[in-house]
């Protein structure tokens, strides 16, 4: 069984595509030298993002049954433009994932190899809080490393999302 | 599974990856703790001590029927004892909020005000949503303070805790 209700799992995957579209409209404003300058706790802005990406679909990979064996390099992206590109990509693949879940599908084990190549198992339920979690735990780093070259982050709390969508 | 576990389960994890954390905070110095990192990272004690305010906030707002009109400076806290006993105050009460929850309790709405006075009438879980989303993003500033320190955060992600608590 999933430990958590698809009704709050859709809510957390709407909120989480409407924050992350507006830290994007604020990433996509910098320039590629704001973008991979080193920051100090934080890799950089493009590193960052470039994680977030990775892990959501390194997720999509390892659930529909391979299971790579290193993340990739974060700070192998050098411009908003690949960065974009790469975004575009995996929020296709995530978002057309996310549409066809079902209380089923979410409480269905799903099997993989973690990095080290040691097995696991887990509903995908669990599975997909995990990615929104760490989505929303980045996010935060996103908004100090956005401030840290001196530009102003977007609200995103979800108070905010609420009352713009109800 | 119900939406009361689902909330409950949120904030268990939420619990065991902010005492990481508070352990994190209790092996740095009074120094380090306050030590202003820069430009969008503020400083341990700023970024920690926000969450905790904002919890109590919120339960202030829940449970005491009292909305306060304005935030508390999140840097008044001298030592890592003095916050850490805030921070435990802050979580048992919290904890008593969590434990005590029930369906109807969670859909039942709650009248407040923000810190502008403005007033809002809300479902609880939407409530608690918001509290532990806004946990979990300043906890991913907190690390980021840590690692500017030179100290390795303490892994938090909800899967490590979940593998350990299945539903």
């Amino acid at each position: 069984m999933a430990a958590i209700a698809l009704e709050l799992l859709r809510h957390y995957a709407a909120y989480d595509s409407w924050a992350r579209d507006r830290q994007w409209q604020a990433t996509a404003k910098v320039e590629d030298g704001e973008l991979t300058c080193a920051l100090a706790g934080l890799d950089s802005l493009g590193a960052k993002w470039t994680h977030l990406l990775d892990a959501i679909e390194l997720w999509l990979t390892r659930i529909g049954g391979r299971n790579p064996g290193a993340m990739p390099d974060p700070w192998r992206l050098q411009t908003v433009k690949e960065l974009e590109a790469h975004k575009s990509a995996v929020l296709a693949r995530w978002e057309a994932f996310v549409a066809t879940l079902d209380d089923e599908r979410i409480g269905h084990t799903i099997g993989w190899r973690n990095l080290k190549g040691e097995p696991a198992a887990m509903p995908l339920g669990n599975i997909l809080q995990q990615l929104l979690w760490h989505g929303q735990y980045h996010r935060g780093q996103i908004s100090s490393a956005l401030r840290a070259i001196g530009k102003q982050p977007p609200a995103t709390d979800l108070m905010l999302f609420l009352r713009e969508n109800q | 599974m119900s939406l009361l576990h689902s909330i409950q389960r949120q904030f268990s994890h939420d619990a065991w990856a902010k005492a990481r954390l508070a352990e994190a905070v209790h092996q740095l110095t009074d120094a380090e703790f306050a030590r202003d990192l820069g430009p969008g990272l503020g400083s341990v004690r700023a970024k920690f001590c926000h969450t905790v305010d904002a919890e109590h906030l919120w339960h202030q707002r829940i449970v005491e029927g009292i909305s306060a009109s304005e935030r508390p400076n999140d840097s008044r806290h001298g030592t890592r004892e003095d916050f850490l006993h805030w921070y435990e105050q802050v979580q048992a009460r919290k904890q008593a909020l969590v434990n005590g929850l029930t369906e109807d309790r969670l859909r039942a709405n709650v009248s407040y005000k923000n810190l502008g006075g403005k007033a809002f009438t809300q479902p609880l879980y939407e409530l608690l949503q918001h509290v532990a989303l806004h946990a979990a993003y300043h906890r991913g500033q907190v690390a980021a303070c840590l690692r500017a320190l030179g100290k390795q955060p303490p892994a938090t992600d909800y899967i490590d805790w979940s593998r350990e608590n299945p539903a």
